[in-house]
């Protein structure tokens, strides 16, 4: 029932996971949506911004993303800290009941004040991210070329509670390994994707959206 | 949850894939499940190494898994994952690794001190609040709890992914897969190897030695890669 499309995007991003022979992401099809590119008005709440955002028709064309979090949503956050409502410290004096008291209190003051979101977004925007739609759901990812030619093609998935902040020191010696004491026949291109209702994207609003894509075979 | 996601693309065995590498391999044969289940002691056959993750296991699947059975479960009574920051960062934070829960090297990082001895390698406070920060200001909680919920997966019983694997086994994990279950649960086993540092976010802790484990564990598989394009 799949579109043929459909089927080859999915195998397309399955190809990617892997070390392969599979180019991850062909540059001309980057270079389209670029030229394409519309304001978005469906993006999720405000907190990220498309910086050349096509129309929806073309949802599944793959689209350079930035993230750009309006300072509101910062200040929000910190007024949130500020005003948390406190429970009694627990009554043991270890971990046994879960997060101590006065470790989340100690780092709640630094997270409403020195904290800086914006250095990480920084980071993140001096990498090439993009997001596209696959089988209806948006998919984030940062795509990252090796320079050397024969580098492998090789997804990094993270899981919970990580995000793809997890795997941004290794992109570096992955993908240039002559600086970090590997050889160049040791480079991989990466592609980082978040998964699926994590990250910069919208979560699957069916259950389907995730179970279908990730059902095991037989 | 990564690495069930490796796992299922494995299962899959697309033409494209070469092989996977996991820091999270799931090698529980079927017999050692069902003791483990029934919260036997550790049968008398197994191995120095085997008794030891059997042990590891155990306290596992009794104290450290209470938040994946909520998410399986119950994830959008989570509610307050969406409302409060620091519910957030707690919930987040709880999330064990073989030193301990909250996992120590994330504790370390946090408090910006060693706690009991484990390191938080390259770990800062910043990132662990980049991470925490990302799923607030995105509203993702409930969404990423939700995946668990549908997927259901097993990340701890034998994987049986039969196409080439590397294993790297970091010291920290919530248990060290032994070599014998883990050449049994990947069947085309390229690589296993146990190295001296690292947690649950090995990655993120030790992003060098990392590194140079997804190098060796690929290693004999470009050749092959070489071969097929030619």
């Amino acid at each position: 029932m799949k579109e043929p499309d459909d089927r080859s995007r999915r195998c397309f991003i399955k190809a990617s996971s892997m070390l392969g022979l599979a180019v991850a992401f062909r540059p001309a099809k980057i270079a389209e949506a670029s030229a394409d590119s519309q304001p978005n008005t469906a993006q999720k709440e405000n907190a990220m911004t498309q910086t050349s955002a096509t129309q929806a028709a073309d949802k599944t064309t793959i689209r350079p993303f930035q993230v750009n979090v309006p300072e509101a949503e910062l200040t929000e956050l910190r007024r949130r800290i500020n005003s948390t409502r406190w429970p009694d410290r627990e009554t043991v004096s270890d971990e046994s009941q879960g997060v101590p008291l006065t470790t989340i209190q100690e780092l709640a003051p630094y997270w409403a004040t020195d904290y800086d979101w914006r250095k990480i977004e920084a980071k993140l925007n001096a990498l090439p991210q993009f997001i596209t739609e696959i089988d209806g759901l948006d998919i984030y990812f940062i795509h990252v070329r090796s320079k050397h030619e024969n580098a492998l093609p090789l997804i990094v998935t993270h899981g919970w509670p990580g995000s793809v902040i997890e795997q941004l020191k290794i992109i570096d010696p992955l993908t240039n390994p002559t600086a970090h004491g590997g050889s160049a026949s040791d480079a991989f291109h990466l592609v980082i994707p978040s998964l699926p209702g994590y990250g910069f994207q919208q979560g699957p609003p069916l259950p389907a959206g995730v179970s279908s894509a990730l059902q095991v075979p037989g | 949850m990564g690495a069930g996601v490796c796992t299922v693309m494995a299962k899959h065995t697309p033409p494209e894939l070469l092989g996977i590498h996991t820091n999270f391999p799931g090698t529980i044969p079927s017999d050692i499940a069902k003791s483990l289940q029934a919260g036997d002691p550790p049968p008398s056959r197994l191995s120095a190494d085997e008794s030891r993750a059997y042990q590891q296991l155990t306290v596992l699947f009794a104290k450290k898994r209470a938040y994946a059975q909520m998410m399986a479960t119950r994830p959008q009574t989570l509610y307050g994952l969406a409302d409060s920051p620091v519910c957030l960062a707690a919930w987040l934070f709880d999330h064990g690794d073989g030193y301990g829960q909250p996992a120590a090297p994330i504790t370390s990082a946090l408090l910006g001190r060693t706690i009991n001895g484990y390191s938080a390698g390259d770990l800062t406070r910043d990132d662990v609040l980049d991470d925490f920060t990302l799923y607030w200001l995105t509203n993702t909680a409930i969404s990423a709890a939700r995946f668990y919920w549908e997927l259901h997966l097993n990340l701890y019983n034998a994987a049986n992914v039969s196409i080439p694997a590397a294993v790297s086994v970091f010291p920290g994990e919530n248990y060290q897969a032994p070599r014998s279950w883990t050449e049994r649960a990947y069947r085309k086993l390229i690589y296993y190897n146990q190295v001296d540092k690292g947690g649950h976010y090995a990655a993120w802790e030790q992003p060098q030695l990392f590194s140079e484990e997804l190098r060796a564990g690929f290693r004999s598989l470009r050749s092959h890669a070489a071969n097929s394009a030619a």
